[in-house]
């Protein structure tokens, strides 16, 4: 990727060579300015919570009996969808907004690599519906039951302006990948892991960011104060144009962008994170602090939450265990109950012939007696 | 230091306004005090937790009673209550950013910005959120034993 800088000082970026798409679902979500809702959740999640209130009027036997696609209008994030898709200018204006988005790509965004999350996301995700589906298909194939309660409980995504909902359900969408829960507690803890992480990532980028930015800061005021010696420039509107133009230089090279980078390095020497940049880190030091603070907490309940959901899966797995032998004895039991009633009655014929085997001996012997006692009997009279 | 006259006028002049008199104003300055209203526990007549309760009722087939999924139910709310209630205070300030002419140039740029303005109101937060979760997370094993 080459640069240039024009004869009047203004740097060119070159046009960036990925796919443009209009994107930024961040400027048809914005909150407007009333205030909050009675339970505090915000509009979008009302939106949710009205579609999916409607999709619950239905009963359960219905959705027990219903395939995963005939369960896809039931999904709250129907409405988070529509959202950013829906084409509410008209084709001017949408065009209109089509090029703008592709202006301010020249303008501030020179490389895949120093695109955000969301424009990013934009770029290469797939959209939210089928992210939306993909949630519903992988839900459904642990259960309809337990699709509608996956559904009820990831129905507020913690989205911020500027993020990709696409992101948050992609999440989730690996999580129960990876978790595959079954019943009420297990599906809570998942949600609680995926907003653990969620924050996590969120928190992360924000520290990423700030320091990017400090980095930044101290680069344009160096370079701000070198263009100021060099030219002589007084004028407060061309320090603030060369103080713009700068910026976006230098943020693309802090973002990664290597051409932007070795422009930057031609004049202000290696980019890294010095005393310049310590000095404005502390600017927003506190913010730091807090990031770190939310980010370690988080880790914290989530790693819980992961450890709670194995011991839960375990004790399931176990009592599957524990059920099945006791079916298997059972099973024997009942085997063996009979391999017992048949020995007891092969014993009752064997007893009742061998009685009456018994019995003829005995007759026998009886009548041998007799015959003795009988002889006993003759031997004494002839002795009288 | 204020004058004697002032305080006398000040006096007079609060005699004259009782402060709202209109149902609309009343309500209206009912609310002058409140924040974010997550001190005030989430009621079981909610709609929202009447919703997932009706949802996990229908759908957990474990011999767990009705109480306990409620409170399970109410317990969550509150945890997405405390959530929602932190995206929208970024959400409002990214929007008075935007507003204001920032020249943000990444999305993520300017969520870190907004953040950094609104530090001490997040941190306020953090006391409710752990409070929800750590009532979550009571009733999970609890939900999990029935």
């Amino acid at each position: 990727m080459s640069h240039s800088i024009r004869p009047d000082g203004e740097i060119h970026l070159p046009t960036p060579e990925v796919k443009e798409r209009p994107s930024a679902p961040a400027a048809t979500v914005f909150m407007p300015r009333e205030a909050p809702s009675q339970n505090g959740l915000d509009d979008r999640s009302a939106v949710a919570a009205d579609a999916f209130a409607a999709s619950s009027a239905s009963g359960i036997e219905a959705l027990l009996d219903s395939p995963a696609h005939a369960m896809l209008p039931a999904n709250p994030n129907d409405a988070l969808a529509k959202l950013p898709h829906t084409p509410s200018l008209p084709a001017e204006g949408a065009a209109a907004q089509h090029a703008k988005a592709q202006k301010v790509d020249f303008l501030s965004l020179s490389t895949a690599s120093n695109i955000d999350s969301s424009l990013h996301q934009a770029f290469t995700a797939a959209p939210l519906q089928k992210q939306v589906e993909t949630l519903d298909r992988l839900a459904d194939t642990i259960s309809p039951r337990i699709g509608r309660m996956i559904r009820g409980a990831f129905r507020h995504p913690p989205v911020i302006v500027g993020q990709a909902v696409e992101d948050y359900y992609e999440l989730a969408n690996a999580a129960i990948d990876e978790f595959i829960p079954h019943g009420l507690p297990e599906v809570l803890l998942l949600k609680a892991i995926v907003d653990d992480e969620w924050l996590i990532t969120t928190f992360s980028q924000v520290r990423r960011s700030l320091l990017n930015a400090a980095i930044a800061a101290a680069l344009v005021d160096r370079l701000r104060d070198r263009d100021g010696d060099a030219d002589g420039q007084s004028s407060e509107g061309g320090k603030s144009q060369s103080q713009r133009q700068w910026r976006r230089t230098v943020f693309a090279a802090v973002s990664g962008d290597e051409a932007m980078r070795s422009l930057v390095e031609e004049h202000v020497g290696r980019i890294g994170f010095d005393a310049f940049a310590a000095k404005r880190l502390l600017e927003d030091i506190r913010t730091h602090i807090f990031a770190d603070n939310v980010i370690n907490a988080a880790l914290k309940r989530r790693n819980s939450a992961i450890r709670q959901l194995g011991q839960m899966q375990e004790a399931r797995y176990k009592n599957v265990i524990i059920r099945a032998e006791k079916l298997k004895t059972m099973a024997s039991a009942e085997k063996w109950q009979s391999h017992l009633k048949s020995l007891t009655d092969l014993n009752k014929d064997r007893s009742s012939t061998e009685l009456a085997g018994m019995n003829q001996s005995s007759l026998e012997q009886a009548s041998v007696g007799g015959s003795n006692e009988l002889s006993e009997r003759q031997f004494e009279e002839s002795r009288e | 230091m204020t004058s004697d006259a002032k305080i006398r006028a000040n006096r007079r002049n609060a005699l004259r306004s009782s402060g709202p008199r209109t149902a609309e104003g009343k309500a209206r300055s009912r609310q002058n005090a409140r924040k974010h209203g997550l001190s005030v526990p989430l009621g079981t007549d909610d709609p929202e937790v009447r919703e997932l309760t009706e949802v996990y009722a229908q759908t957990e087939l474990g011999g767990s009673g009705r109480d306990m999924i409620r409170s399970t139910a109410k317990a969550q709310c509150e945890v997405v209550r405390v959530q929602q209630t932190r995206v929208n205070i970024i959400n409002r300030q990214i929007e008075r950013m935007t507003d204001d002419g920032d020249q943000a140039i990444t999305s993520g740029e300017r969520i870190a910005k907004a953040i950094v303005a609104i530090v001490p109101d997040l941190e306020a937060l953090g006391r409710y959120e752990r409070r929800a979760q750590s009532r979550l997370r009571r009733k999970l094993p609890k939900l999990h034993e029935e």
